[in-house]
């Protein structure tokens, strides 16, 4: 699971009520010793002065930490403020061991420069609670968030990014998942088509065009925290996916129906066939996420992506990059696109902007359930439902050699040239590929 | 081509006992409400903004129109003294230069002068117009009534103007003057 209730304890450590009552009192007693400290000195606007210097920095500092991780902290939320400010005086304790100011101890959050700001204390009180004023609010939006999930029955979403810190998400039970759909003009069975990582319905469109056009009633959902369904979910293990789908296929009536899964799709589609058989006619997998164990699967995916690479060593860096990734978000997918185009012309611009339209948990999940509980290597090897892999011959993700050696005899095998992006290269072929009902093997000709 | 959201209904969703519980197990809610962070907030920065309103005053008439270049604490290099102005010698030691409006007397001024002439440094006190040239050389701020400065220069032993304050309250800042000449000397 995403969060389990030992980590939720451990995100709202910093917010137990008695714990905050007695770090209030310890930063009002610590403080009232400063400002004597300096009272009898007659510098009492110094205390000031570097108290809300510290105020305004410590509340920076712990709105940017609970936008990027999605958690408040740290544990001594209030006393932080203490640290700071003993940071911002500094000099005056050096002061008073016998070293005089330097212009270099501005590295005392401007302990010099401080002073010269036009207004004097009075400027830096507004500053300072205009700071702290943006982390209250961050802060009282996150609890919101978290009672709101909470009362609808969801396990909060703790570390939930982006806007996810400030508005509650959507309990995937009461919505389902959004997707394409597009109605056939003949009475076709019904193909359901999920996504690989990273990716979201976009990535299916020319495919699901050309499916349609040969009379099928084609469903395209973008998976639980990605793309268009960002906002569902706090949880996004494989059985919540899995479970959301099933979900999807039950609320249009549509089974038992096609299920076509590219890449990490592949095992979201193997879960729902493994828990609703009577849900799924056949598989068509292509170029499925198929390892024949975690090493493999840690080799060839961390070989071809670094944050993929270091999220799925548990590094911290990937937890931080992918965090401020979603901080970033908005920009983000507005800049993909752009990006693209000059990288790669091919690549069609909604899936690049869906590329980066993805909260942090559900690729870390993902990721993490091609390692852990995968349980597309036990059906490769025997499915229970006819199932069709479709190879792609030039695959360095995936490569040919690997996932054919994973297959079973009944496996109905397609091999096309092209990558691991197959169905943006060959969306054609592809669609050719799905509707074949016999165990054929396609010429690259078609 | 349509974009869909559907709305399934609650009945088709609860089979799993798990997935009902999830919002009430113990802990799934955070421990504080959502308004009392605001609340105390507001509470806290009125309190604050009273206390700084309290703390920021008009500088007063002996003090720096600039309250951050009083007893700012920074070494000076600034620029280098006669041998001698209106009879004080500078050069070999470090001299302290008082500026007072009224001959300096009583136990504070004597507990301060003994604090800074501890160590070898000599004291050389000028009241009222009387230091006004010295005041010139040295660079002392014009106090706010535009009268005399009250306040102190240090000058270290190559007649270099190091340090250079207004401070009406200097008798209870002795540590001040020790901290910087101590560090010139």
């Amino acid at each position: 699971m995403t969060t389990t209730p030992d980590r939720w304890s451990k995100a709202y450590r910093p917010l137990r009520p008695r714990s905050l009552a007695v770090q209030l009192l310890l930063l009002l007693a610590a403080e009232l010793a400063l400002y004597a400290s300096y009272d009898v000195h007659d510098a009492r606007f110094h205390w000031a002065t570097h108290f809300l210097v510290a105020l305004a920095f410590a509340s920076l500092v712990l709105l940017v930490r609970l936008l990027v991780t999605g958690v408040p902290g740290p544990r001594l939320l209030l006393p932080s403020v203490l640290g700071f400010h003993l940071f911002a005086m500094a000099p005056d304790i050096a002061f008073r061991a016998g070293l005089p100011h330097y212009p270099w101890m501005n590295v005392f959050l401007g302990h010099i420069a401080a002073h010269e700001m036009p207004g004097g204390d009075g400027t830096w009180l507004v500053i300072a609670l205009v700071c702290v004023g943006l982390f209250v609010g961050a802060l009282t939006a996150w609890l919101r968030a978290r009672h709101a999930e909470a009362a609808a029955g969801m396990p909060p979403g703790i570390g939930l990014t982006g806007m996810a810190v400030l508005r509650p998400q959507v309990d995937p039970r009461l919505a389902t998942l959004v997707h394409d759909q597009n109605e056939p003009a003949a009475g076709g069975p019904t193909v359901v088509l999920l996504h690989g990582l990273g990716a979201s319905s976009a990535f299916w469109r020319p495919v699901a065009a050309r499916v349609n056009d040969e009379g099928n009633r084609t469903i395209v959902p973008d998976l639980l925290g990605f793309g268009a369904s960002i906002r569902l979910g706090t949880h996004f293990h494989l059985d919540d996916q899995a479970a959301a789908v099933v979900r999807l296929i039950e609320g249009h009536g549509a089974g038992p129906v096609v299920l076509v899964a590219h890449s990490y799709g592949a095992v979201v589609a193997v879960a729902v066939a493994i828990d609703r058989p009577d849900l799924v006619r056949r598989l068509v997998l292509v170029a499925p996420a198929a390892f024949a164990d975690a090493a493999q699967a840690r080799e060839r995916i961390g070989g071809r992506s670094w944050i993929a690479r270091k999220t799925m060593s548990g590094s911290p860096v990937a937890d931080v990059a992918c965090r401020t990734m979603c901080l970033l978000r908005r920009p983000l997918t507005s800049l993909a696109p752009r990006v693209a185009e000059q990288i790669s012309p091919d690549i069609p611009p909604d899936v690049a902007r869906d590329a980066v339209r993805y909260v942090w948990p559900a690729y870390r999940d993902a990721l993490m359930s091609l390692l852990k509980d995968s349980p597309l290597p036990g059906w490769l090897a025997d499915p229970p439902l006819p199932t069709t892999v479709v190879i792609a011959e030039d695959d360095r993700t995936v490569p040919a050699d690997g996932l054919g050696a994973l297959l079973g005899p009944h496996i109905k095998v397609v091999r096309l040239p092209g990558t691991h992006g197959l169905p943006l290269e060959r969306p054609a072929e592809v669609a050719r590929a799905i509707l074949l009902p016999g165990n054929t093997t396609v010429s690259p000709a078609l | 081509m349509t974009t869909a959201v559907a709305r399934a209904g609650r009945a088709s969703c609860c089979d799993d006992p798990q997935d009902t519980a999830w919002g009430r197990l113990p802990g799934a809610a955070p421990p504080l409400r959502w308004w009392i962070p605001a609340a105390v907030a507001a509470v806290v920065g009125l309190v604050l903004a009273l206390v700084v309103v309290q703390l920021v005053r008009p500088p007063g008439p002996l003090d720096d129109p600039d309250p951050a270049a009083q007893r700012d604490g920074l070494l000076l290099a600034g620029p280098a003294l006669p041998p001698d102005v209106d009879g004080a010698d500078f050069g070999g030691r470090t001299v302290v230069v008082l500026f007072e409006r009224d001959e300096p007397a009583g136990s504070g001024f004597e507990a301060w002068r003994a604090v800074v002439a501890d160590d070898g440094v000599e004291l050389v006190v000028r009241v009222g117009r009387a230091g006004d040239e010295l005041a010139r050389l040295v660079g002392m701020a014009m106090p706010m009534d535009g009268m005399s400065p009250v306040g102190y220069a240090v000058v270290d032993a190559s007649r270099t103007v190091r340090y250079a304050t207004l401070d009406p309250a200097y008798t209870i800042n002795a540590f001040e003057v020790d901290v910087i000449t101590g560090a010139v000397s």
